[in-house]
């Protein structure tokens, strides 16, 4: 059972404090509350649920950017077991986990190619003037990068696609489209297990996300990735999730495939608005 | 000639100065003006390596580069909890720290005295202008230096992964980068460039006092780099061509030297002014500001 499982978070509590301007009492937002869910390995998992039904926030406990209450979330890979809670955030890259953040966050003044190259991780070609004393080392590991970064233009996009015509310009003219499919493909660069897309294909046009459900399955079904998919598109989440939960009052609600969830009288009412 | 080789060696120095400056402040999102002090550091330990314990002046150099890079990023750390301007308030009280030290502590540093006779070593055994030339060998040495040391993280990884940091720290984060520690290895950098500019000075003006790394210093010299342009190699060059270049410019117009000064400060501020609306990036920079 445990060796079909990347992630499990396990009865994560989490509350934020609203602090009005009128009263003196603080109120606390329950915005997560012991919830329970599963990651399965080589899936596509989608979380869907309301705005403001915490999923963000569940995404930024398992980053690491925000810290839970109580509960835990434990990484397995490779056979080892992980307490992502032991862990600062710089430190789940190699652990193997990466992050689509809900908005765009590409690098507006770096170039196309240097926004696929930051995503790779060089490890100790990185250090400053690395060069000077691993010559041979870091020339190596710098053509890797480059030459990871130029097969995912070539390979994915195409030679015809801008990206590639375009690779040396700055990415902050990329249209939101355009950027966040270069930010999922900057995902491809490093050597990730599990990630945690936030909505990638919110004010997207229907070529692209056709563009980004293609990406998807190349992850999970030639690189082995495992996917959690914040999505609100329901279109993409039949089309691509293989199981799906559906977040209410900060708990999983309901899971199981998307077309039994989203057949569900009581997501139809509270989210789909059927 | 002598005045020309006089500019030209003024010229090498600030170009140091703001290679150091911009290598943080462009790079990063760490505005600093400390910058000054760590000149001041660098030249009091470089002397005191000199005079006080005998050491070559080849040989001061390195340690007063770990020396000042060491405080760099002790200083750099304390961006963890304050941020953005709260951090150029930490610098200026560093600046005024190490300004109060050397000129209070006359026991170590002399005080207001100020320490004479230093000099930088002779390159050349006997031309005519053997000082000078010395002293444009020596700047052009250590031009050379800083250039290449900016260079080479300009164009590496390292370099990348700094523009991301000033961009976007949470992306950074994620992506597997800790920013205060490339912060950290950067501000080492940058003011152990900033501490051997120092030395540089102390050998060829022969004379330094506390005054000389006073806070207005460092906002000049933050001044200068914005007015250039910061984070890549031509923006420094083009800020320390324009500062050596104005008062020979005011002084061409026939301007009294009694004068010449403030104007300048004048010159300065609209120049700023001007530069931050309608080009942002200074005359040559990278960074936008
Ligand atoms: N830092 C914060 N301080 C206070 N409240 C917060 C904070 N972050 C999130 N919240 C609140 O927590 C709740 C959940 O937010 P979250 O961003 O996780 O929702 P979401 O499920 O991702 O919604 P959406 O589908 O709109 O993206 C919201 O009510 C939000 O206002
Ligand atoms: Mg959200």
């Amino acid at each position: 059972m445990v060796s079909d499982i990347i992630l499990e978070i396990d009865s994560v509590s989490k509350s934020f404090i609203i602090t009005h301007n009128s009263s003196i009492t603080d109120n606390h937002l329950l915005v997560l509350d012991s919830l329970d869910l599963i990651v399965e390995c080589g899936k596509i998992t989608a979380l869907i649920g309301s705005n403001g039904a915490g999923k963000t926030t569940l995404f930024n406990i398992v980053s690491r950017l925000i810290d839970a209450e109580k509960g835990s979330i434990t990484l397995y890979s490779e056979s080892q077991e992980y307490n992502l809670f032991k862990y600062k955030p710089h430190q789940l890259a190699s652990l193997g986990i990466g992050r689509l953040f809900q908005s765009s966050h590409i690098f507006e003044q770096m170039s196309i190619i240097d926004n696929l190259l930051i995503g790779y991780q060089y490890g100790s070609a990185e250090f400053p003037y690395a060069n000077l004393y691993i010559p041979g080392k870091s020339r190596e590991i710098d053509g890797r990068a480059k030459a990871k970064a130029l097969e995912i233009l070539k390979t994915i996009f195409g030679t015809d696609h801008y990206f590639w015509k375009q690779r040396n310009q700055v990415a902050g003219r990329l249209s939101y489209g355009q950027k966040r499919l270069l930010e999922t493909a900057r995902l491809m660069m490093g050597n990730y297990k599990l990630m945690l897309l936030d909505e990638p294909t919110a004010g997207i046009s229907p070529p692209f996300r056709i563009e980004i459900g293609r990406l998807l399955e190349k992850m999970v079904h030639e690189m082995g990735v495992s996917v959690l998919l914040i999505e609100h598109n329901m279109h993409f989440v039949r089309e691509h999730a293989d199981i799906c939960h559906f977040m209410h009052n900060g708990r999983d609600h309901v899971f199981g495939t998307p077309a039994d969830v989203l057949g569900n009288e009581e997501v139809r009412r509270m989210y789909l608005g059927a | 000639m002598n005045y020309l080789l006089h500019l030209s060696i003024l010229f090498t120095l600030y170009a140091c100065i703001l290679l150091s400056t911009s290598l943080m402040a462009g790079l990063t999102n760490l505005i600093t003006l400390a910058q000054a002090a760590f000149i001041g550091m660098g030249a009091y330990i470089g002397v005191w390596l000199m005079k006080g314990l005998g050491l070559p002046f080849i040989l001061a150099i390195p340690i007063v580069l770990i020396l000042t890079g060491i405080t760099g990023l002790l200083l750099s750390l304390a961006s963890v909890r304050l941020k953005g301007d709260y951090y150029i308030l930490a610098t200026i009280g560093f600046q005024s720290l190490v300004f109060s030290f050397l000129y209070n502590c006359d026991s170590i540093t002399k005080g207001p005295m100020g320490i004479v006779g230093i000099s930088l070593p002779s390159v050349f055994q006997s031309a005519s202008h053997s000082y000078l030339y010395s002293g444009l060998v020596i700047g052009i040495a250590f031009v050379v230096f800083s250039v290449l040391s900016t260079l080479l993280v300009l164009r590496s990884p390292f370099g990348r992964v700094l523009k991301g940091i000033r961009e976007n720290e949470t992306t950074m984060l994620t992506l597997g980068r800790n920013p205060v520690t490339n912060k950290a290895i950067i501000c080492f950098i940058s003011s152990g460039l900033a501490g051997i500019a120092g030395i540089f000075y102390a050998g060829y003006i022969g004379y330094i006092d506390p005054t000389n790394f006073k806070l207005d210093f460092s906002v000049f010299i933050l001044t200068a780099a914005i007015i250039g342009g910061m984070g890549n190699l031509t923006g420094p060059l083009a800020g320390s061509l324009f500062i050596v270049a104005v008062p020979e410019a005011l002084r061409l117009l026939g301007l009294q030297v009694s004068h010449a000064a403030n104007i300048q400060q004048i010159i300065y501020g609209l120049i700023l002014i001007a530069l931050m609306r309608f080009r942002p990036r200074g005359i040559a920079g990278e960074k936008s500001f």
